[in-house]
């Protein structure tokens, strides 16, 4: 048995205006995801709704910035700040912004390299 | 007028077994504010999933943390079989059932014996550390191992327990609710403990969900969410109590850990019942391809694991999100308004760990 989950491909544009929506649902974020997808970033915005999943996903292209949603749901900064410091994707309007410095990692953004290239 | 000072907390203090910092704004040793710095000993075990076998790396994913380890494991286990559509059997999942609410009962006890120890109550600590004993014994007896046990695979588990093993395990059970009991009297009726609990760091039901508080941090303020619920495992055949409290503040989160152990012997009791004969894994052919969301009840609370692959035998993305991760703001938000000698009790009532964190 699982629980329903929903995916929804969504652009990057129309990420604060549904997050606001699922806001009014009442819904809890459980997590946000990046991944490094080819040459560009695939994001998962992950909300629980009574039960339910509902997993946002958007590709961001190499050198663009999307939105912050810490005004909508303030634990978002954690993982926001975690991509940042770990795959150098620049989330702009952070409620609480550490300038990718949130893990202290040798190398600078560990994971923004497929296969683990360059990680000597 | 009140003057303002910023007081580092951690990463090394007595009260915390694993680094995290925290920039402790205080106005007359009130905290006004904290700002977490964590990230000390990060250890990229995600990106590891990138150039180990899918097969090979539950044994990374069960090291996430030497508390919930088991089920860490069967998190990332069932992830990569939701992909594959593995049928597993079912007295391998009533299995996973038994070993992963050991696991939250020795977690729930590891944690009353730290808080215990951080408001200076040793014996307490003590009494709660010798029951914990006895189920590490039950890990060692049915698996090898008292920490790491590795017997979650993806397809099923590695070990079985005999009918023998089965009565022990109900007969420790009911030596150590027995006990619990005795604990519990002290935890819920000592002056001193009340004090150090009772109507400190509430957190309401609404704020809760705000901050995306999970497991027992959410439940003590009301809300009653456990993944168990969803019916992973064998847990949609078996009767799941949940126990919530409605006070939000540290007595509650210490009655509910408390209660939930209760819990816990009562569903191991239905499980070793129910157990069916039959095969313990399913062979494993082929390699994953496809993306899966999975979400467990971890002695913490919900953990999530996203997994991605792409046919080969590495996988693309293996991401957990830990239930202390989830509940650093709601811990941020508790510190607020509460004085300096409460932060070390504080930080303890969300039952944080740092291992999960910095996976």
């Amino acid at each position: 048995m699982k629980p329903e989950t929903t995916v929804i491909g969504i652009q990057p544009i129309e990420l604060l205006s549904r997050v606001s929506g699922l806001k009014e649902q009442g819904c809890r974020i459980v997590q946000i995801c990046c991944s490094k997808k080819e040459d560009a970033y695939e994001m998962d915005y992950s909300f629980d709704n009574c039960g339910a999943l509902i997993d946002l996903k958007l590709t961001v292209s190499p050198g663009d910035e999307i939105d912050s949603i810490s005004a909508i749901f303030l634990p978002a900064f954690l993982y926001e700040n975690e991509i940042e410091s770990l795959f150098g994707l620049k989330i702009r309007n952070k409620a609480v912004d550490f300038g990718g410095k949130l893990y202290q990692t040798a190398k600078q953004t560990p994971f923004a390299d497929k296969d683990g290239e360059n990680n000597e | 007028m009140s003057r303002r000072s910023v007081i580092p907390f951690g990463p090394q203090h007595p009260v915390l077994p694993e680094p995290i910092h925290l920039d402790l704004v205080i106005e007359d040793e009130i905290v006004v504010e904290a700002i977490p710095s964590i990230g000390y000993v990060h250890r990229g075990l995600e990106k590891l999933a990138e150039t180990r076998d899918y097969i090979d790396y539950v044994y990374v994913a069960e090291r996430v943390c030497g508390i919930c380890s088991f089920m860490h494991g069967m998190g990332y286990s069932m992830a990569v079989e939701d992909i594959m559509k593995l049928e597993l059997p079912p007295r391998a999942m009533y299995l996973r059932v038994i070993w992963a609410e050991l696991s939250r009962i020795h977690s729930h006890l590891l944690w009353m014996g730290l808080l215990a120890d951080a408001f200076g109550f040793e014996n307490l600590f003590m009494q709660c550390w010798r029951q914990r004993e006895k189920i590490l014994d039950i890990f060692e007896m049915t698996t090898g191992g008292r920490v790491i046990f590795s017997v979650c695979k993806v397809g099923g588990v590695r070990k079985d327990m005999d009918e023998d093993s089965l009565k022990i395990i109900l007969k420790t059970l009911d030596e150590v609710g027995g006990e619990l009991k005795e604990i519990e009297t002290t935890f819920l009726t000592d002056k001193s403990v009340v004090y150090r609990l009772k109507g400190i760091g509430v957190l309401t039901a609404d704020e809760a969900l705000s901050l995306g508080a999970v497991g027992p941090m959410l439940r003590a303020s009301g809300v009653g969410q456990d993944m168990r619920l969803t019916g992973y495992a064998a847990y949609g055949e078996l009767d799941v109590p949940v126990v919530t409290s409605l006070d939000g503040d540290s007595f509650a989160r210490c009655e509910v850990r408390m209660k939930e152990i209760h819990a816990s012997i009562e569903i191991i009791r239905q499980a070793i019942a129910r157990i069916p004969d039959g095969e313990i894994a399913v062979n494993v052919k082929g390699t994953p391809n496809g993306q899966s969301f999975i979400r467990l009840e971890q002695p913490r609370g919900e953990a999530f694991y996203h997994v991605r692959a792409n046919g080969s035998k590495f996988l693309e993305r293996f991401r957990v999100r830990t239930p202390t991760f989830a509940n650093l703001p709601a811990l941020l938000k508790i510190l607020e308004g509460r004085s300096l000698a409460n932060v070390p009790v504080l930080i303890l009532t969300i039952d944080p760990c740092i291992s999960c964190t910095e996976r």
